[in-house]
């Protein structure tokens, strides 16, 4: 079996060995060089000492020889030496006059010995040479090699890429084990940019890496948490606690207002059509690049603006590798909502039924009797005055719970020069924090690539994501911080504990909350499950034409469907009288996304210029089908389908398709090594944009000067790198609904007797210009290295301005309409974005590094719809949104909220206080000075932007143990807590947040002056938008810990394991916020919606997740 | 190898731009403005629309139920959650005017008005060939519909913007209030067009459709609006003297109290004494009506009579006591106007929770019982009313058997006059049907009957505010005076 398995791993290797061809008389060596690097993946690489202009003598001519034979061969009949050192040929010339002399009675010793990285791992194809002469070898698979020497004075250098080279003289000992370091002056990191890779050192743009690697001990299932505080300008929220709820990211700022905030996600060519960071297991992903600026994300015109992501799944690489993963985590809500005990409550609704009943001219001493107050809601039970015999129920206890999570992936990967292939799957099952919730998910993922010869490489990619979420009915969390401690869980009869069950509380069902849409156990039999798949995946074909010239083709493809159903079932435990017929609807949506992309790519070496020119055209289309029914009737709860109802309530689909249609080009030129330039553009076509704006062009410029190559910085032992750039590019948004410049036509039915008509009505303006959204960003940076780059730091600065905003604008609605599709407005975003990398200790057994990263981003509209008339958005809670000029987008407004009337002199002094304030109401600043609190006494009261946000993360390496933490803070910004709207102006009895026992309740008892009186009649500006009801969103957070030992490889190989690490991980480990809510970053409904984002409410809270896992390579 | 190589780099070329470029997606599951309106068929489902129209700004929160009912002695809210408090706005007199609901009602009315508007342009610029006489019928329904809707608008704002054609979003500024008498004249103009081309009665599946007779129902109201009693007359007799309605409206020979009844019979639909209905239909993926849930206590347990599932109300338009006392001790229509209350399921205790049985229908999830626009008992009364003459107004009474204006038994010492015994007889007979408060005002009593029943009423308050933000959009719009 197992070696089966080793011929099919190994098959894409065995059938392609490298061949060569050429036929050349009298060559120069270039010639030579050009022939076999056409031929191979091979570059060659020679020192000073050769030029390649020189003339060979002879015929060289090979028909499909082999590599090896044809180096052999060109050492033999030329004065080179000619060797395979990794990815390069290496090219010496044969030293004939300095030819050591060898004594032939010395003895030759035999030397052999281990090279391994950094980290212990062997390393294969390392060159060793014995100085001075061409005697050399390379290591094997597990980095041993064997070479003979001449002398023990020799000395034998160690070369590999990326490495520091080292010599080492023989000496008397016949055994060498070496170590290599990372070659810190070797820039030569490869960044994956749009459509293809740059080295770093010739990056003009602003683009944010993540190593996944670097994650490997974090229990995450969606890979945007990997991004969590750890790229400047890159905002990261969890914006539920939900298993299988999505992480929201916004690169710096929002970009528009109507149409969608998202980025674009590219996996390995893929563009997703939607912003889905489910789609793929986080552990087959290698790194993540995210591309900030115009100059990067350009490349994908209309759908750049927002920032691009992309994420490189993991490719074979090594030697043969078998890895697996395993974590176990426990989680736990982040932390409890302090709320009133059942005595405190009891106390706060005889307050509010006694405030009401004064208010509306009650004698306070009248009895506590309906007959004497006429109104229950002016009485209350009995039994609340005697709090200390009441019940005290912690809800939050009862549906919250320490829930297990299991992650288990397992991967092989191999390479050779010619081929490489990886293939893995994961498995992560989750419970979640709340009561029923629950999330699996099951993960494939293949790539390989190959080279079928000289001129044609082949490759592909898969990746197939399972998922299926068992979903808590979503208020079941709110309903336990607001439902009154007063009530058992369960009353008579086994019944839900609840006014009616209760004795003495019968006639208080409405007032002092109630079993239905209340009790936290109402709708725990809801059976309500999301399940989907998707696949994506993608197949190239690499074409190398001339010299320097190649061209790929390639299909990539996304497939998606997805399933929820919701059964709500007859029997919800509240007593006879209240089994309903049981509902059930399903639903179901595919996504189906397409494209064909054709680039050529051209390379240019020319003395001190060199060019990098891509041309591309892509065609993409999408493609989505939903379908939804639902049924009624149900004789039993225990047939969860459509077909066991007895009534159809509905049955509908919906269906819309995308077209888009891209010529792409970019051109980067480098002079000198110092000076670098780039430009590129994109014209897209999209059948999303209105019939006379169906093409738009998009584009940017971009340079970088490498100041520390220049003389007078290049000796420098300070400065080891200084790269100053600048660019400035247009993309565009065309994130929104399809057909939207149409005059499309409603469909309803109508009565008309006993019949039902079909009917049909304009269902919106049409806009035959709509087009995309344009933004402009200017982004300055400079990337800085101190001291060998032991402190590096990135810093930018940006300026961005979307105009062209595709507004919903609000239009006079005498039209029919109350908005408009079109293209107005213009918002601007500025921000500084600087990453700090300090290597602090850097010891063979010992180190220490820290990275600090700081944003900050400043928002503000600077134009809307006609007369830069405000939007308004309402609904969100009791809090109003707005849009206008001059503040940054989505901002709360409402009234400005100023304490409470603490005594009468406060009211009489106060001209605006309405007429009939009485003592511990709240007061609202009168800001336009007109007497009157009135709608122009509205104003800005919040918004969701921080004023600035940073992640510091620190990694230790001490012998065997790796330590890491990461730190998350933002600090500004405001939220809008809806569990505290509910619990006092809905009210109907919910339970009320702790911090209401400060309220005003007697001159006696004045409270702490903020909090007012309550009352069970609210007709005042208390259910008005103010506020009262935002806090401060800053905090401070313990993203993550992680401690991890290696476990020796003297221990561990004696079970054929090459590295084996077990961990501790910590997440959400610690939390400070002022904000009497769960977490600060949960919303209801996510944070990829503008309106939602800031709204804390119902949302399923984060948990704070305790792991152990085991990584472990063979 | 050469050869090859530049076979595929041209193939690589064109591929690169040969690719069919289609731009041009059209929905697959939507009619656009291109696709539709290409046959009679289409234009009569275009002109259907307006009934659909007319069931919105006729439901539960629309102008006439917001204005007519909610602002008047007839209802009060007495508990309702929520986080704005709209609805006590309204009720109590403390509108602000950025009130969502009026606010809605204000979008909802030009909603429909742009909708009859379309219809027209349709049907003016339409290459479908249609017979003359027909095309003047579906205009004609079109506009009268318009018209009521502006009736409505006018008297609950005042001056409002008046279109009638299509508009686009930039002409739309233009359009700023016009004085009412102005849009009166307006829409005497459509309803006279309505009056000359519907015709008398539909048969078969068009019953229900608005006929000659509810054009000259409209009219007469508008007439009596604008205090021309004597168009009003003429008007009323029309409709009276075409024998077309009747307050038999069971049509089984004998006028009495079941007539009454069998209005507000979930079933009974456009019957011999309805002039105009707007139209529902009970049944899932039907059209039904929201009026009984909205005008339902707000109560957890609240449950209909004689139903076993109980369903909470958004507690709008309960009763006032106010009310209940107005009517006379033996009056039958008391107890579908305002029932007292339920037992409590299981426990069958009793809760006073008055709401209102006009809307009554068992089929509580979706309810389609028609509401009443103009009946002939209304008719009848404000025939009474321009005439002085109290045989209406004693028919309407004959028929739930109490005794006429002027005998023994009538309660004189409260009603000693003609039009105070019409007041208090509409007021009975058509309470919750969205006509209490145009009364009040068109009597101009308005500011003397709220008032003496505690209200914080004054001439301003007479008027909705024109929204908050119709004015923050177009701030050419002036707000009324106290808002």
């Amino acid at each position: 079996m197992s070696k089966l398995l080793t011929i099919f791993f190994y098959l894409p290797f065995i059938i392609n060995p490298q061949e060569i061809s050429f036929d050349e008389n009298n060559p120069n060596l270039e010639v030579i060089i050009s022939e076999i690097e056409s031929q191979t993946d091979l570059k060659f690489a020679y020192g000073d000492d050769v030029n390649p202009t020189t003339k060979l003598v002879g015929r060289f001519s090979f028909e499909k020889e082999n590599l090896d034979e044809v180096l052999n061969q060109l050492s033999r009949r030329t004065p080179y030496n000619m060797s395979i050192i990794g990815n390069n040929i290496a090219i010496s010339v044969r030293s004939t006059s300095k030819k050591p002399k060898i004594n032939k009675s010395e003895i030759q010793f035999l030397v052999v010995g281990n090279v391994t990285d950094p980290n212990g791992v062997p390393l294969p194809s390392v060159t060793i040479q014995e100085e001075g002469t061409n005697n050399g070898a390379l290591t094997d698979f597990d980095g041993n090699f064997t070479i003979t020497v001449t002398s023990n004075e020799s000395v034998l250098v160690f070369t590999y890429i990326g490495m520091e080279t080292i010599r080492r003289t023989v000496g008397d000992s016949t055994t060498m084990n070496v170590q290599m370091e990372e070659d810190s002056e070797a820039l030569e990191e490869v960044v994956v940019v749009g459509y293809g890779s740059i080295n770093k050192r010739d990056l003009t743009g602003s683009v944010g890496s993540v190593e996944m690697d670097e994650m490997r001990s974090r229990p995450m299932v969606d890979f945007g948490q990997a991004l969590q505080g750890k790229l400047a300008g890159v905002e990261v929220i969890n914006g539920s606690g939900r298993p299988g709820s999505l992480t929201s990211i916004q690169i710096r700022g929002a970009s528009s207002i109507s149409a969608g905030g998202s980025p674009l996600i590219v996996v390995d060519g893929v563009q997703l059509p939607g912003f889905d960071l489910n789609s793929i297991n986080s552990s087959a992903i290698e790194s993540i690049q995210v591309l900030k600026d115009a100059a990067s994300s350009s490349i994908y015109g209309s759908r750049g603006a927002n920032g691009v992501i992309l994420v490189t799944t993991k490719a074979g690489r090594g030697k043969p590798m078998l890895h697996f993963d395993y974590t176990s985590s426990l989680q736990q809500v982040i932390r409890k909502i302090d709320v009133m005990n059942s005595a405190e409550y009891a106390q706060t609704a005889i307050d509010a039924a006694q405030n009401g009943w004064i208010g509306q001219g009650g004698d306070p001493n009248a009895p506590n009797t309906i007959e004497a107050r006429g109104d229950y809601r002016y009485t209350w039970p009995v039994a609340l005055e005697n709090p200390e015999n009441l019940i005290d129920t912690d809800w939050q206890d009862v549906i919250f719970r320490v829930a297990p999570m299991h992650q288990l992936n397992v991967g092989y990967s191999a390479s050779d020069e010619k081929s490489n292939f990886f293939v893995s799957g994961g498995y992560t099952n989750q419970e979640g924090i709340v009561l029923g919730s629950a999330y699996q998910q099951y993960s494939m993922n293949m790539s390989a690539k190959t080279e079928i010869n000289d001129w044609l490489d082949i490759g592909g990619m898969l990746n197939s994501v399972y998922d299926h979420e068992d979903v808590t009915y979503d208020r079941i969390v709110e309903w336990a911080v607001q439902y009154p401690s007063i009530y058992p869980v369960y009353g008579e009869g086994g019944y839900l504990g609840a006014p009616l069950t209760l004795d003495g509380f019968e006639n208080y069902s409405s007032i002092l909350f109630r079993p239905f849409n209340g009790h936290p156990l109402f709708r725990i039999n809801d059976d309500i499950q999301n399940s989907g798949f998707t696949g994506m995946g993608n197949m190239f074909v690499d074409l190398g034409l001339m010299k320097n010239l190649s061209f790929r083709t390639s299909f990539n493809a996304f497939y998606r469907q997805r399933q929820n159903s919701n059964y709500g079932p007859r029997d919800r435990n509240i007593g006879p009288a209240t089994i309903g017929p049981g509902d059930y609807s399903v639903g179901t949506n595919r996504t189906l996304s397409y494209t064909w992309a054709n680039l050529l790519t051209y390379d240019l070496e020319l003395e001190d210029h060199s060019f990098n020119i891509l041309a591309g055209y892509e065609y993409n289309h999408r493609d989505y089908y939903m379908f939804s029914a639902s049924r009624r009737g149900y004789d039993s709860d225990n047939l969860h389908t459509l077909s066991a109802g007895s009534e159809v309530t509905g049955a509908d689909d919906d269906a819309y398709q995308t077209n888009l249609i891209s010529y792409l080009g970019r051109i980067n030129y480098s002079l000198l090594d110092k000076y670098i330039m780039a430009g590129s553009i994109r014209r897209d076509g999209s059948s999303r944009f209105g019939l006379n704006n169906k093409w738009g062009i998009f584009w940017s410029l971009s340079g970088a000067w490498r100041v520390s190559s220049e003389d007078f910085l290049s000796s420098s032992s300070l400065v080891s790198n200084l790269k100053l750039k600048a660019s400035y590019g247009v993309t565009g948004n065309d994130n929104f609904a399809d057909y939207i410049w149409m005059a499309r036509i409603n469909q309803a039915r109508t009565a008309l007797g006993d019949n039902l008509l079909t009917i049909y009505y304009p269902s919106n303006i049409a806009n035959p210009d709509l087009e995309w959204e344009g933004t402009k960003q200017l982004n300055i940076g400079m990337d800085l290295g101190l001291w060998e780059d032991r402190i590096t730091l990135e810093a930018n600065i940006y300026r961005s301005v979307s105009d062209n905003l595709l507004l919903n604008v609000p239009i006079p609605s005498t039209s029919g309409f109350t908005s408009a599709f079109s293209n107005n407005g213009e918002l601007m975003n500025r921000g500084l974005e600087l990453n700090l990398l300090t290597q602090n200790i850097q010891k063979d057994r010992m180190s220490w590094s820290t990275q600090l990263n700081f944003s900050l981003n400043r928002g503000e509209i600077t134009k809307l719809g006609r007369d830069n008339a405000p939007m308004f958005y309402g609904g969100i809670g009791a809090i109003q949104k707005i849009n206008k000029v001059g503040a940054t987008p989505f901002s709360f407004f409402g009234y400005k909220y100023d304490g409470v009337y603490m005594n009468q002199a406060e009211i009489d002094a106060d001209p605006a206080a309405p007429s009939g304030t009485t003592l511990g109401e709240g007061r609202y600043v009168d800001l336009n000075g007109n007497g009157e609190i009135d709608p122009g006494d509205r104003t800005i009261i919040g918004g969701t932007e921080a004023d600035f946000r940073l992640g510091l993360t620190n990694n230790f390496n001490i012998g065997n143990f790796d330590l890491s933490f990461l730190f998350k803070a933002v600090v500004g910004g405001e939220i809008h807590d809806r569990n505290a709207v509910r619990s006092m102006l809905y009210h109907e009895g919910r339970n009320y947040l702790d911090r209401i026992n400060n309220r005003w309740r007697s001159v006696e008892e004045p409270g702490d002056g903020y909090h007012y009186k309550l009352s069970v009649d609210i007709r005042g500006m208390e259910k008005t938008a103010s506020s009262y009801w935002i806090h401060s969103g800053s905090f401070l957070r313990m993203e993550n810990l992680t401690i991890g030992y290696n476990i020796p490889e003297e221990v561990v190989s004696r079970y054929s394991v090459s590295q084996a690490r077990i961990f501790f991980n910590g997440t959400n480990l610690f939390l400070l916020s002022e904000a009497p809510v769960f977490d600060p970053q949960t919303f209801e409904g996510g944070a990829n919606n503008p309106l939602h984002r800031g709204v804390s409410g119902i949302a399923y809270p984060s948990a704070t997740v305790y792991s152990l896992g085991l990584n472990i390579k063979f | 190898m050469m050869k090859n190589k530049i076979i595929v780099l041209a193939t690589a070329l064109l591929v690169m731009t040969g690719c069919s470029d289609n731009l041009e997606l059209a929905p697959t599951t939507q009619f656009t403005e291109g696709t539709f309106y290409q046959n009679e068929e289409q234009m009569e489902q275009a002109v259907d629309g307006i009934y659909h129209q007319l069931g919105i700004v006729y439901g539960s929160v629309g102008i006439p139920a917001l204005y007519g009912e909610l602002r008047s002695d007839n209802a009060r809210i007495i508990f309702r959650t929520g986080a704005n408090n709209y609805a006590e706005q309204i009720d109590g007199f403390f509108i602000a005017p950025d009130n969502g609901m009026i606010t809605e009602a204000w979008e909802d009315s030009y909603r429909a008005i742009n909708i009859c508007n379309n219809v027209l342009y349709q049907l003016e610029n339409t290459t479908v060939e249609i017979e003359p006489s027909k095309l003047d019928l579906l205009k004609a329904q079109t506009r009268v519909i318009r018209s009521l809707i502006y009736f409505n608008l006018v008297r609950a704002f005042g001056a409002v913007p008046y279109i009638d054609q299509v508009v686009g979003p930039e002409e739309a500024y233009n359009y700023l209030r016009v004085n009412p008498d102005e849009i009166y004249q307006n829409l005497v103009q459509d309803l006279n067009f309505g009056k000359e081309n519907l015709p008398e009665a539909y048969t078969g599946d068009d019953i229900g459709r608005i006929t000659k007779y509810a054009a000259s129902a409209i009219l007469a109201k508008l007439y009596l609006t604008i205090g021309n009693k004597s168009a009003a007359q003429t008007e009323l007799e029309f409709i009276i003297d075409s024998g077309h309605y009747s307050l038999d409206a069971n049509n089984d020979g004998i006028v009495n109290v079941d007539d009454y009844l069998f209005l507000f019979h979930p079933n009974t639909k456009n019957s011999k004494s309805s002039i105009l209905e707007a139209q529902y239909l009970s049944g899932t993926n039907a059209s039904n009506s929201g009026h009984q849930l909205e005008y339902t206590p707000f109560h957890w347990d609240f449950h209909l009579p004689d139903e076993a599932e109980t369903f909470r109300g958004w507690g709008m338009n309960t009763p006032t006591e106010d009310l209940a006392e107005e009517f006379e001790a033996d009056d039958p229509r008391k107890l579908t106007s305002i029932f007292p209350g339920y037992e409590l399921l299981g426990t069958e205790e009793f809760v006073t929770y008055p709401f209102t049985m006009k809307f009554y229908d068992p089929n509580w999830r979706n309810p389609g019982q028609n509401v009443e626009i103009i009946r002939y008992a209304d008719i009848l009364l404000m025939y009474a009313e321009v005439t002085n003459d109290p045989e209406y107004l004693n028919m309407v009474r004959a028929r739930v058997g109490l005794p006429p204006y002027g005998s023994a038994g009538y309660p004189s010492d409260k009603y000693p006059t003609l039009p105070l015994a019409i007041y208090h007889e509409r007021r009975m007979e058509l309470c919750f049907e969205f006509h209490r408060f145009f009364d009040l005002v068109r009597h101009d009593h308005a500011l003397e009957v709220m008032g003496s029943k505690g209200y914080d009423i004054n001439e301003n308050k007479l008027l909705f505010p024109i929204p908050l933000n119709e004015i923050d959009i177009n701030p050419d719009l002036n707000q009324n005076p106290g808002y």
